[in-house]
């Protein structure tokens, strides 16, 4: 469980390519951020506050100040495949978007996106979690540029930040039968890395909430797919 | 169905909210009888809920032709005493400015809010454009939230202040108040049952008359006479906060989303309780009283806004009239704040720190870092969707083009819609104006476009080009069904009454779908999904006096290039309405029709690249360079691309469209 950075707020980014479910996902972690926010006050309310101890983690974002959650969103004029970036900030936050170095998790939908947002943003003692599957740009698909190697860009993210979990979120969504759970699986993994101030029911529950009609228990699925797959690459080490 | 409003959540409730669907909320909650629209990004969704909303919870909406009808129609419910809010973007206001400007003489009776979503850096619009120095063009209140939260408040609260001004009240959004999501606290939804009202004396102050006597002048003085009241209001606004720090004499005053990023600011510095601080939610007039005693307090004030230096401008203002000494800075000062782009809390922080005696955070290893890691990035340009019906247009005309001769510079002017990505370019290549001896042809469909100003603009430059005489090339114009009604009637008619050799290409994809997939007046639906009549874009153009409209299907790339060619042949102006359904909203009513069936034979496909400049982003070369590849999940089936091959390399089933459901009107996208 992360404890909030000096400005009093946990700065997470969801980088991905409109169509890929990066809004959603924000949304999901805002929503979360506010559920668990409720539990705690309940919780207060009976007096078994120190029961929930996972919870104490929100509470530390903002001492004495109620939680504020704040979702910055940036996208084009496309209708698809341009490159979305949301800012979900909760603690303290006042803003819609993460100050240069503040993110302390990013969560990557797509990798060249993923170093796109990291530059600005992420903080050197940040995470990125991040999909290896790439979603090819027209600039790439017309001959008229490169896209990088993934050896580079997950090279560059480690120079960035603190750690870099990064697997083919896709492949494993397509495991499961659907391509379109890919967002969370991320969200699952990042759930594992424990930086994210919820905790797994909460967010569980929320995912439950929020995905469309009829798919709960394939998302529910998915995030548990993505939380395994996080705890093995940490576990074998072979996080980069 | 989705409750985007949380209509069925008790009061008191905390959500996390889309700022649009905040500010749609504050309506609801203040008993809203009318809202009017049209769509404009960043403030679509604040009309897309209510329309949503409307008839549940018993008041109309509606998307309109128009911001200037849009407008009109809000304005004609407040006469009468209703309830009425009207939201568009920036450049909306620009279309209703007549009506914005003209209103306030005559004031109104029941609450009029004017809900303009500004865009700092320009992320879905043709300017940067500022509105809040209208509202004192407008001589009218202005609000300025800093976050959905707030913004909820102020439009909740505006209907009653309006009320009591008799006056229209602006509430200025931005892309990142507008778009960014917050934690919200539902209110009461509040009902306000009223008759509507009118009555014939002159005197009234909803009812102005402009030919009666005593007319504008005294219309104009009974306005001013309400600007103390207006004051009245901005000095106990709750919306502006003023909290002194004793002994200090450096001072910040920050307005809306300016003050969520000053706050930052001034916390990251640990300055809390060391700068004056006075936070504005009032946009105009300013609350002089608070600004001139911070004012007073300081010797360095700095502040912070997102658009121009428009508070910056005012506070100067009430330095000059109070005798203050106090140096005002902000934007307008070379700060490292500049007057375009948005604003963030790292510029803040730059700006602040020195102020303070600070030195501002800098790190120039991790910077030359950065700028090594950048260089390694490789461009991702907007693109048209998969499958995208202007996609076989562009290709029509781009092959008609190709015929003319080779030395012809042609010009082509872009209305705004979907179809103006024709016109970003791919972001990879590097042009300079060094080049501009060349002759340039456009590599895809994505540079194809020359000119996109502003909704209804491409005819009457068009006809502008030809009737100065330009001869290098072809002249063409472009829009959309949305557009074609919103600002390009009037063109259409003076094009068929003035002349000029232009073809005004219009394609209908049935919706205005750049903005969300809002129902246009050739969807055959209005806002709130109730069926209506789909106008008819061929027969309207001959009923405004174009004696030549064609007509073309953008799913059968042959029928545009003909209907093209057989324009060129005629005299004046030709119209020639190329129809195909928005493919994301076709494939929301068929997803479960569609096969993955449009292939490529590699062993036809001999890698000549043909393909690619058509730009749908489900083509694309293979890993190995050298043969096309169609992304399977990507591709939406509509068959452009086999048309486009040479080689006939490329195989897909015939293209199925057909109309909207709720639509009477026959179908017109249809391609076979």
């Amino acid at each position: 469980m992360s404890t909030a950075n000096s400005t009093g707020t946990i700065n997470v980014i969801v980088a991905g390519v409109g169509g890929q479910g990066s809004i959603l996902a924000a949304h999901i972690l805002g929503k979360a951020a506010i559920r668990q926010t409720a539990a705690i006050r309940q919780t207060a309310a009976i007096g078994q506050t120190a029961a929930i101890r996972q919870t104490a983690a929100i509470r530390q974002t903002a001492p004495g100040r109620p939680v504020k959650v704040r979702i910055g969103e940036t996208y084009g004029a496309a209708m698809r495949g341009g490159k979305v970036f949301s800012h979900v900030r909760i603690g303290d936050a006042r803003a819609p978007l993460t100050a240069e170095d503040g993110a302390d998790i990013i969560i990557g939908l797509e990798p060249l996106e993923t170093l796109r947002v990291a530059i600005p943003y992420l903080s050197p003692e940040g995470v990125c979690v991040v999909n290896t599957a790439k979603y090819i740009p027209a600039d790439v698909k017309m001959g008229r540029a490169g896209y990088p190697e993934m050896d580079s860009i997950l090279a560059a993210l480690k120079r960035l930040g603190r750690q870099v979990i990064s697997f083919d979120a896709t492949a494993a969504a397509q495991e499961l039968g659907r391509a379109a759970v890919m967002n969370t699986i991320m969200l699952g993994a990042a759930s594992a890395t424990g930086l994210l101030p919820m905790d797994e029911k909460t967010l569980r529950d929320t995912i439950a909430e929020e995905a469309p009609a009829g798919t709960a228990e394939l998302n529910m699925k998915a995030f548990d797919r993505g939380r395994e797959i996080a705890q093995s690459l940490s576990k074998t080490g072979a996080k980069s | 169905m989705k409750d985007d409003l949380h209509l069925a959540a008790r009061p008191g409730t905390e959500a996390v909210m889309l700022g649009n669907h905040a500010l749609a909320r504050g309506a609801v909650e203040a008993g809203v009888h009318l809202v009017t629209a049209y769509p404009g990004t960043p403030s679509s969704e604040i009309a897309e809920a209510l329309c949503d909303a409307a008839s549940e919870q018993g008041f109309h909406a509606q998307w309109s032709t128009n911001e200037k009808v849009a407008i009109d129609i809000a304005a004609g419910a407040a006469l009468v005493g209703m309830r009425s809010l009207v939201a568009m973007k920036s450049a909306g206001l620009n279309v209703a400015m007549d009506t914005f400007v003209t209103v306030p003489y005559g004031g109104v009776k029941g609450g009029f809010v004017v809900v303009v979503a500004d865009d700092p850096d320009a992320h879905f619009s043709s300017t940067e454009h500022d509105s809040r120095p209208l509202a004192k063009q407008a001589e009218i209140l202005c609000l300025e939230p800093a976050d959905g939260g707030e913004g909820k408040e102020m439009v909740r609260q505006a209907f009653d202040i309006s009320e009591k001004l008799e006056l229209p009240v602006m509430v200025r959004s931005v892309s990142r108040v507008s778009h960014g999501s917050a934690n919200v606290t539902l209110g009461e939804i509040r009902k306000v049952q009223r008759r509507p009202h009118f009555n014939k004396h002159y005197g009234f102050s909803y009812r102005w008359d402009v030919y009666g006597p005593p007319g504008t002048r005294f219309r104009h003085e009974w306005l001013l006479r309400q600007f103390p009241k207006i004051q009245a209001y901005v000095d106990e606004s709750p919306f502006n906060e003023l909290v002194m720090a004793p002994g200090g004499r450096l001072g910040v005053i920050a307005s809306g989303l300016g003050s969520a990023y000053a706050l930052e600011a001034i916390r990251t510095l640990g300055l809390e309780g060391k700068v004056h601080w006075c936070k504005l939610g009032v946009a105009f007039p300013l609350p002089e009283k608070k600004v001139a005693e911070v004012l007073a307090a300081c010797d360095t004030l700095l502040v912070v806004e997102e658009g121009i230096d428009w508070i910056e401008t005012l506070v100067r203002g009430i330095a000059q009239k109070t005798g203050a000494r106090c140096r005002v800075t902000g934007k307008g000062d070379g700060l490292p704040i500049p007057l375009y782009g948005e604003i963030n809390t790292d510029m803040v922080i730059a700006s602040l720190a020195p102020l303070a005696g600070k030195r501002a955070p800098a790190d120039p290893k991790r910077k030359a870092l950065k700028d090594e890691l950048s260089a390694g990035l490789c461009p991702r340009s907007s693109t048209l969707c998969a499958g995208c019906p202007h996609l076989g247009a562009y290709w029509g005309l781009r092959q008609a083009l190709q015929k003319q001769g080779k030395d012809s510079v042609h010009i082509l002017n872009g209305d705004i819609g979907c179809y103006e990505q024709a016109g970003y370019g791919i972001f990879a290549e590097n042009l300079s104006s060094a080049d501009d001896h060349k002759v340039w042809k456009a590599q895809s469909v994505y540079e194809m476009l020359d000119t996109i100003y502003v909704m209804g603009s491409a005819l009457g430059m068009a006809q502008g080009q030809s009737l100065a005489g330009y001869d290098r090339g072809k002249i063409v114009a472009i829009a959309g069904d949305s557009s074609f009604f919103h600002g390009n009637l009037p063109a259409v008619a003076n094009a068929a009454w003035n002349g000029g050799n232009v073809l005004f290409m219009v394609l209908d994809n049935r919706w205005t779908a750049m903005t969300g997939h809002q129902p246009s007046p050739t969807t055959g639906r209005v806002g709130d999904g109730r069926s209506a009549v789909s106008l008819d874009i061929v027969e309207t153009s001959k009923a405004l006096g174009v004696k030549n409209v064609l007509q073309a299907s953008a799913f059968d790339v042959k029928s545009v290039k003909e209907a093209i060619e057989k324009a060129w042949t005629l005299e004046g102006a030709v119209i020639v309405v190329i129809s195909g359904e928005c493919r994301l909203q076709w494939l929301r009513r068929h997803r479960k029709d569609v096969r993955p069936v449009t292939k490529v034979d590699p062993d036809r496909c001999n890698g000549c690249g043909i393909c690619l400049p058509l730009g749908c982003p489900a083509l694309g070369l293979g890993p190995d360079g050298k043969k096309t590849e169609i992304d399977q999940i990507l591709c939406n089936s509509c068959g452009l691309c086999a048309q486009v091959c040479a080689r006939q390399a490329i195989s897909a089933a015939p293209v199925e469209t057909e109309t909207v459901k709720a639509g009477p009107v026959k179908n017109e996208g249809g391609a076979k």
